[in-house]
């Protein structure tokens, strides 16, 4: 039952084969075997596994599907009998695609049972070593930093570019937020569970020129592909268990950890009330408890996820609806997110020649929030984190209130800590008083207190028309809104007055508030034409597209509100502050691209792009200048050769397909600060008073994008039957030009601007393998690895220097020449001095402020390292002590079907990355008055005592806990991501079609010896930040279960 | 199919030039570049209206204040009347040893850019022929106020740096700022802006009355002095003599007057333990800020009230005991100062009628010139507890208690034309400001008979007796005219021993140049009892230094300030070279 081919003019010859299943080896009829990649060739199979098919002489290559089966590709022979085919259930994975996947770039696909809040962790489980994904935090819905082909930058955006169906969504990337530790995750707007594939494109970035050179992953949402009317409703609901801490000391540890503090403090005082243990002392009972403060701030939290799709379509229009619901709690209490999501996807065919696509989404977020993690410093403020204070609050006092001699159960204690008033109130400036958790948490919760909202919306129309069967014309327009509102509030009640240094006074409370919108719009008109001329197969689309972008963004601050039931922001709040910023950016991108094969053995495809921004410099280097603007012109070119389909190579046994590719690719960074090319003027107070006009910049006309280079190789293949699949990718980038701050000429009368100046490479590759173990009819598993790996080196810098160093957290992180950018750049400690002959002996010290006095180290401080032996510990002593890059990292899964149960398992590694463990550096300083670990009790405290914990010093003037090898630890860990456990119940009634049952199990073990809680965490999406933990909310096991209705 | 080809390529052809002449109907650049909400692109006019005015000034007057700390420290740190604490930090020794290193924070010739980068736009952009409907022109007394602020921080800048990049056009882009400019010395700067300001010198200053309770009247450099510095440092004497005559006489409008005052510090008349004094100098010459007509203050850089806000002066800090600085001060009067103080005879009308010069010997510095002890005060038996730590020694320094920072005041303009006048010719003239005051009368009698050739000349200066009224016993209100040295030493025209330096073995022009030369040094002794710790000294060391031709008379005395000669220091200094910080690559 041949169809009759289109193109008649074409020579044919025959084939024959058989197509059976590769679980019971049996015939399989009614697979449809096709030419691949080409239209009008194909057959359906006999019931005997037996076809026919004439076939151009041309064609080199056959395509074997159905709909319970995954495709196969298979190259032809000279021969008139094929090889068999053996075709694999798609309870596998799938091994092929519809084209030839020319630039390597990966897919992933199936996330029906995702109860995650954003794609990113999806990406993280299926595509773990293509894209080196990292969640943030355990706080729902957070997001993940994502890097693709190494470090593409060091000061810029180094983050993917993220197109879903099409359009540009600016992530927000740099945009800061007022409670510490959160993001606004922009990719947490979109449900993965309309979420139909996602792509990983690593090369071929030219064609999104300026944007391209960070990796592109396009999203792609649902559509309807049916004419039958489906709906699908999910339903489920899950507990995320209290994450796991570290132990802190106790009551008594404390008091003998603040006792030995308080004598390296000035005061002269001997007896304080909190030491007294005799039973008189009236404030016994306030000081003689031995509270968890975790008890009060962690729980266990409680998940709903709710969907439903409805999707169908005729001749004149499809539509998919969806509409989702999700609620997840914290692990912290009070803490917590819910989203509202509906999208509307319709293709409407209103004449032959003319459809048009209709797209709309809204996506409203909203959030109870808390300061999250350890605080950067202490002059600003005085920590609110609840998660920080579980720890750092001394355990001796209870979160209920202390009067009349007793501690009343029940009753908040909001009174200011007191017990080191005698000691301390004479440090004028310092925050020594912690706040009462459980009353930040108490009087800071209302949807006008802390609470984050976001919504977005976007509209998109993409008409398109169709001049033939070739050729075609369309415009996709699309309009995004995103809106956010924060508002921040630290609580009268409960937290103690504090000093804030910005405005040199002492404050009661805080409020902060947040408003920021974000329009995009993008025009992006596109021509383009495919033909296939006998074995030459040529395809062709080119376009313009363009991007307006506008954010805006108002905040206010102020101190001192009258009271907690007064929570507004207002102009008589005590150094009530607005601030805000204004950018506006445009893009304009003309591209091409062409695509050529022969046979379908050989492709070429090439991508080039002309792109200008108004971010570019007027004179950017390495433009050209057309309508009076400077463009970036990007280009690739990549190459694939089919091996399999080659007549000589398709008989080869135990290879059932193999290509190489290899690839070349310019591609651009334009994330260079917004108005830095142009010289301006803004708005600074002159005496506090009036707003004075001075020049804030003078722009650097020459600024251009990063240029990065990429070379890359690829190899993917199928052995053994299509047991066997394996992707191979290596790649080598260089990228130049790098957006460097650099000093301008005095003459400017200012300090820095952007430049570009710098250089680096990378190397890397990433590997993945998938077997099918076991295929029997009803049993069948599947085992997959993948691994990536890159090395980073800074090749360059500007103006001949070797090295640059900035401070995040206390730590300089140092890019140098020859290394990896970002390197952990510290002391190195050899632990810590037993007698004072020791220290004598050493004669180590350390210079005061006025560059002259020595401070020499005793017994009990840390013996730092002097490589210069010189014996003054100073800045030369330091030495690279740690690198936040990974070795290696991706993926490990393995599935099982036995019959309708199927179980899914994924891990997720990393292994050689550093990190610099700031929670425990706050945790075992030794130096504030807050509880520190367990670990602390083994400090240094008599003369001779041989320990690695140094003596605890008030304010730590020797400089115990500086930036050292003490805080960096080994960051490699084995995660056991998620265990998923499916059943699919067999129905087939008028109303009901399916049922499936699920339930997942995530973050079930770590494998790591990293001392913190969680070896996954990311404080930042730069690169300058990247390995320090925050001690922000781990990610802890939670326990999913769902069902899947489909009516 | 070639036929099929070359049909779609027109239909394509066609289609694009649609769509490219659609797309850019409008230029690319208005497309790309458009104005912004938040911030004022230098290459949108913004300096077109009456609300730009105060905006701009107060722009520029902002990036002054970064300039204010340094211009007294370094003036005043590498002179020789303060000597540094141990508790000075590595930036403020290094300054002291003249030895400033790339890093340090009072060598940043940016800041000083950023001022005349500043006002170079305004000066390119504003509009002067605009007027308001009253037909005033409305940017031309922001304008004059501009270039004096400019032609200000381009005499620091060569002061300091010795020969600087001069640019006179806005820098408005990075490339700009990399190619290569002149490099101006003192008297290529001097001679520049003399001519730039000369047309401006008699325009008012802007008034924007009070901002954030500070009169800003104080906030402006008076063009008339800004030509009489840049003269007097470009040798031109009767030129500078004449423009601070001009400021003088101009100060408080036509027919008035402006007279040094009578402020002084004076045992009181009826003490007979020379312990008790009247302090009416420091009074009104440190704490007073505001404008009056016959105030001290003249030009003052203001400063913000706590370091957050950006401009806050740390000087109170450095010469006082503070609690920001734990009560340990880092500038200290010099032996040198305090041997020149006690140096000065003291000259006491009694209230018997008789004059008679204080003993020496003196507790707390009252032997000699009284203005030292009036401003300065040690006390080392506190005891004020600071964070548990026993306070004990404790300093004030009278002339840093304010955030603001004062750089011009009423006798540097008598003492600079003293200086001037000696320099042109004129030294009984210049003796007469120190000794008596000038009025008429005195010009009359005191100078006019010694150089009748240039009578004429003199004769411009014009110090009506009427409102010039020399000091007596008598006390009267009206007297408000003493010579500058009775600020400190009593009764100076009474003072046998301080008289105009003479020789009998000389005669003619060696008698003359041996009399500029004396009269030079007591105009130096007498800015040094008048102007320590106010960021003089360094520079009024150098000018003399430069115009005797002598760089040992810098070295000299700098050498000398600790009361023992540091030889080192003294060999380094001889090379002019070392007076000035290193302008980075």
């Amino acid at each position: 039952m041949s169809y009759t081919p289109v193109h008649a003019q074409d020579a044919t010859r025959e084939v024959k084969g058989i197509v059976t299943d590769a679980t019971t080896h049996q015939p399989l009829s009614g697979v449809l075997v096709s030419v691949a990649e080409t239209n009008g060739y194909s057959t359906l199979t006999e019931s005997d596994g037996s076809y026919e098919l004439r076939v151009p002489l041309t064609a080199t290559s056959l395509t074997f599907s159905s709909p319970e089966h995954n495709i196969v590709k298979s190259g032809l022979t000279s021969a008139v009998q094929q090889r068999a085919i053996a075709l694999y259930p798609n309870t596998f994975s799938e091994d092929y695609g519809v084209k030839t996947n020319v630039t390597s770039t990966s897919n992933a696909k199936g996330f029906e049972f995702a109860n995650s809040v954003s794609i990113e962790e999806e990406i993280q489980k299926k595509l773990g070593a293509e894209v080196h994904t990292t969640t943030r935090s355990g706080t729902p819905g957070i997001g993940s930093v994502m890097f693709m082909n190494g470090l593409s930058s060091i000061n810029a955006n180094a983050q993917p570019l993220i197109v879903i169906d099409g359009v540009i969504y600016d992530q927000q990337y740099g945009r800061s937020m007022l409670h510490e530790g959160f993001y606004n995750d922009i990719l947490a707007n979109i449900s993965p569970a309309d979420i139909e594939q996602v792509q990983v494109v690593r090369n071929g970035t030219a064609l999104y020129g300026a944007k391209g050179a960070n990796g592109v992953i396009l999203i792609n949402t649902r559509r309807n592909h049916s004419m039958a009317t489906r709906i699908t409703a999910s339903i489920s609901c899950g507990v995320t268990l209290e994450p796991r801490t570290f132990d802190v000391m106790n009551a008594s540890q404390y008091k003998s950890y603040a006792s030995d503090l308080l004598q390296t403090t000035e005061t002269t005082l001997k007896d304080f009330k909190f030491l007294n243990n005799s039973t008189d002392n009236y404030y016994l009972p306030q000081y003689s408890n031995n509270t968890d403060w975790r008890d009060y701030v962690y729980r266990n939290a409680l998940t709903q996820n709710y969907s439903i799709n409805v999707e169908g379509g005729d001749d004149v229009a499809d539509y998919n609806l969806s509409l989702g619901y999700i609620n997840q709690q914290s692990t912290l209490k009070n803490n917590g997110m819910s989203r509202i999501n509906i999208r509307f996807n319709s293709d409407i065919h209103i004449t032959k020649k003319f459809d048009v696509r209709f797209d709309a989404s809204f996506a409203n977020q909203t959030r109870n929030l808390r300061n999250d993690g350890a605080p950067t410093g202490y002059t600003e403020g005085t920590p609110t984190s609840t998660a920080f204070l579980a720890y750092a609050k001394s355990p001796m006092l209870s979160p209920w209130t202390f009067s009349g001699g007793k501690i009343r159960d029940g009753y908040i204690d909001v009174a200011d800590e007191s017990y080191l008033d005698e000691a301390l109130s004479a440090y004028s400036g310092y925050n020594y008083k912690l706040a009462n958790p459980l009353a930040v948490n108490e009087y800071g919760d209302a949807e006008n207190k802390n609470h984050f909202e976001n919504s977005l919306i976007n509209l998109a129309v993409t008409p398109t028309y169709k001049f033939g069967e070739h050729l075609q014309l369309s415009e996709h327009f699309s309009y995004n809104l995103v809106n956010t509102n924060e508002k921040f509030y630290i609580p009268r009640n409960g937290v103690p007055s504090y000093y804030v240094q910005r405005v040199n006074a002492i404050c009661e409370n805080e409020v902060r508030s947040m408003a920021a919108k974000q329009n995009s719009v993008m025009s992006d008109t596109r021509l383009s034409w495919n033909n296939r001329y006998d074995a030459h197969s040529i395809a062709v689309f080119g376009g313009v597209r363009f991007n307006w972008e506008t954010y805006t963004q108002n905040s206010q601050l102020g101190y001192n509100t009258t009271s907690d039931k007064m929570p507004a922001i207002s102009s008589t709040l005590d150094n009530a502050k607005p601030s805000g910023s204004s950018n506006s950016w445009k893009n304009i991108n003309w591209y091409v691209q062409a695509q050529y094969d022969y046979c379908q053995r050989y492709y070429l495809q090439l991508n080039a792009a002309l792109e200008t921004s108004s971010r570019f410099g007027n004179e950017a280097d390495h433009s050209v200048r057309l309508f009076e603007v400077p463009w970036g012109f990007f280009h690739g070119v990549e190459a694939s050769w089919v091996l399999t389909n080659e007549q000589w190579f398709s008989a080869v046994k135990g290879v059932d397909y193999l290509r190489l590719s290899l690839g070349y690719d310019v591609s651009g960074n334009d994330d260079i600060e917004y108005d830095a090319a142009r010289s301006y003027f803004a708005s600074r107070n002159f005496l506090e008073d009036v707003s004075g006009l001075s020049f804030e910049n003078i722009g650097n006309t020459r600024l251009q994008w990063e240029t990065t280079t990429r070379l890359n190789a690829s190899l993917e293949g199928n052995f053994m039957s299509n047991r066997l699949n394996v992707r191979l990718n290596y790649f080598r980038s260089k990228i130049n030009n790098l957006l460097m701050y650099q000093p301008l000429a005095y003459v400017t009368g200012l300090k820095r601007n952007w430049s570009n100046d710098g250089a680096m490479k990378n190397e890397g590759f990433d590997v993945s393998a998938v077997a099918k173990i076991v295929a029997t009819k009803d049993f069948q598993w599947e085992i997959g690895a993948s691994a990536g790996h890159y090395k980073n080196e800074v090749t360059e810098l500007p103006a001949g220097q070797q090295a640059v160093e900035s401070t995040v957290c206390g730590a300089t992180v140092r890019t140098a020449i020859g290394d990896a950018a970002n390197l952990f750049y510290g002391y190195k400690t050899a632990g810590v001095f037993a007698t004072s002959e020791e220290a004598a002996d050493a004669g180590l010290y350390t210079l005061a402020s006025d560059g002259i006095t020595r401070q020499y180290f005793k017994a009990g401080d840390i013996r730092f390292t002097d490589q210069d032996g010189n014996c003054i510990i100073d800045e030369r002593d330091r030495d690279v002590i740690g690198d936040p890059n990974p070795d290696v990292y991706g993926n490990i899964s393995t599935t099982m079907n036995y019959k309708r149960l199927k179980l899914d398992v994924r891990f997720n590694y990393s292994i050689g990355n550093d990190v610099y463990n700031y929670m425990r550096q706050q945790m075992e300083s030794g130096s504030r008055f807050m509880n520190q670990t367990t670990a602390m009790t083994q400090r240094w405290q008599t003369e001779g005592q041989v320990t690695d914990m140094p003596r605890v010093t008030f304010q730590d003037p020797m400089g115990n806990s500086r930036f050292s090898d003490r805080w960096i630890e080994d960051g490699s860990y084995l995660k056991l991501k998620a265990v998923t456990l499916s059943y699919t119940l067999p129905m087939n009634t008028t109303y009901l079609q399916g049922l499936q049952f699920w339930i997942q199990a995530n973050n079930l073990l770590c494998f790591t010896r990293y001392l913190g809680i969680d070896p996954e965490f990311a404080m930042s999406g730069s690169i300058i930040g990247q390995g320090i933990d925050m001690g922000r909310l781990p990610q802890s096991r939670s326990l999913v279960a769902g069902v899947k209705i489909n009516l | 199919m070639t036929h099929k080809i070359s049909k779609i390529a027109k239909e394509l052809t066609g289609l694009l030039i649609v769509i490219c002449s659609l797309l850019f109907s409008v230029a690319c650049s208005d497309f790309l570049y458009d104005d912004s909400d938040i911030v004022t692109y230098a290459d949108r006019e913004h300096l077109v209206s009456d609300a730009d005015t105060l905006w701009s000034v107060a722009g520029i007057m902002n990036k002054m204040q970064a300039l204010a700390d340094r211009t007294i420290l370094l003036g005043e740190l590498r002179g020789d009347l303060v000597s540094i604490t141990d508790n000075a930090d590595a930036d403020i020794r290094e300054v002291a040893s003249f030895s400033i290193a790339t890093g340090n924070r009072y060598n940043n010739p940016a800041d000083y850019y950023a001022v005349i980068n500043n006002c170079n736009y305004f000066i390119a952009h504003a509009d002067t022929a605009l007027e308001n409907n009253r037909n005033e022109s409305i940017f031309m007394k922001e304008y004059a106020a501009v270039k004096a602020f400019r032609a200000w921080t381009y005499l620091q800048l060569a002061l300091n740096y010795g020969k600087v990049p001069f640019i006179t056009e806005p820098i408005v882009s990075k490339e700009q700022s990399e190619q290569e400019f002149p490099m101006y010395g003192i008297n290529d700067i001097c001679r520049f802006f003399i001519a730039d300001l000369a047309p401006y010198a008699d325009i008012e200053q802007p008034g924007y009355a009070t901002i954030r309770n500070t009169d800003s009247s104080l906030f402006y450099f008076p063009i008339y002095i800004l030509m009489g510095d840049m003269n007097l440092w470009a040798g031109n004497y009767r030129a500078a003599a004449e423009n601070y005559y001009k400021f003088i006489t101009m100060r408080n409008g036509r027919n008035s007057s402006f007279p040094i005052s009578t402020n002084s510090v004076r045992f009181m008349s009826n003490d007979s333990h020379w312990t008790a004094t009247a302090d009416t100098w420091s009074v009104n010459a440190f704490q007073t800020e505001t404008r009056s007509a016959y105030g001290e203050l003249i030009t003052m850089i203001p400063g913000d009230s706590i370091p957050s806000e950006g401009n806050y002066s740390e000087l109170r800090d450095l010469f006082n005991t503070t609690e920001r600085n734990e009560y340990k001060e880092s500038i200290r009067p010099s032996e040198a100062l305090y041997s020149l103080s006690a140096l000065q005879r003291y000259c006491h009308y009694t209230s018997g009628g008789e004059y008679v010069f204080s003993p020496d010997g003196l507790d707390g510095h009252r032997s000699g010139d009284l203005r030292l002890q009036a401003v300065y005060n040690e006390s080392n038996n506190m005891a004020i507890s600071v964070n548990g730590k026993r306070i004990e020694n404790y300093v004030t320094n009278g002339k840093y208690q304010t955030r603001n920072i004062h750089l011009y005041r009423r006798a540097m303009v008598y003492l600079r034309m003293a200086e001037a006048l000696n320099r042109a010719g004129f030294p009984r003239f210049a003796f007469q400001i120190l000794k008596r005051g000038v009025n008429n009368s005195v010009i009359e009698t005191e100078v006019v008979p010694y150089y009748e050739s240039d009578a004429a000349w003199l004769r411009t200066f014009s110090f009506p007796d009427n409102r010039y009224v020399l000091e007596t016993t008598a006390g009267a209100a009206s007297e408000n005219t003493i010579g500058l040295h009775s600020r400190g030493c009593g009764y100076t025209a009474a003072n046998s021993t301080y008289t105009m330096p003479d020789s009998e073995q000389l005669t003619g022009q060696q008698l003359l140049d041996y009399q500029i030369q004396k009269v030079e040094d007591m105009i130096m002794d007498e800015e040094a009892l008048e102007f320590a710790f106010e960021g003089h000294r360094f520079y009024d060391l150098m000018r003399v230094a430069l115009h005797r031709g002598n760089p040992a008379y810098l070295a000299d005395h700098v050498a000398r300030r600790s009361g023992t000669v540091d030889a080192s220091l003294q060999q380094k200094l001889l090379t002019t070279g070392s007076w000035y910080m290193t302008l980075p690559e």
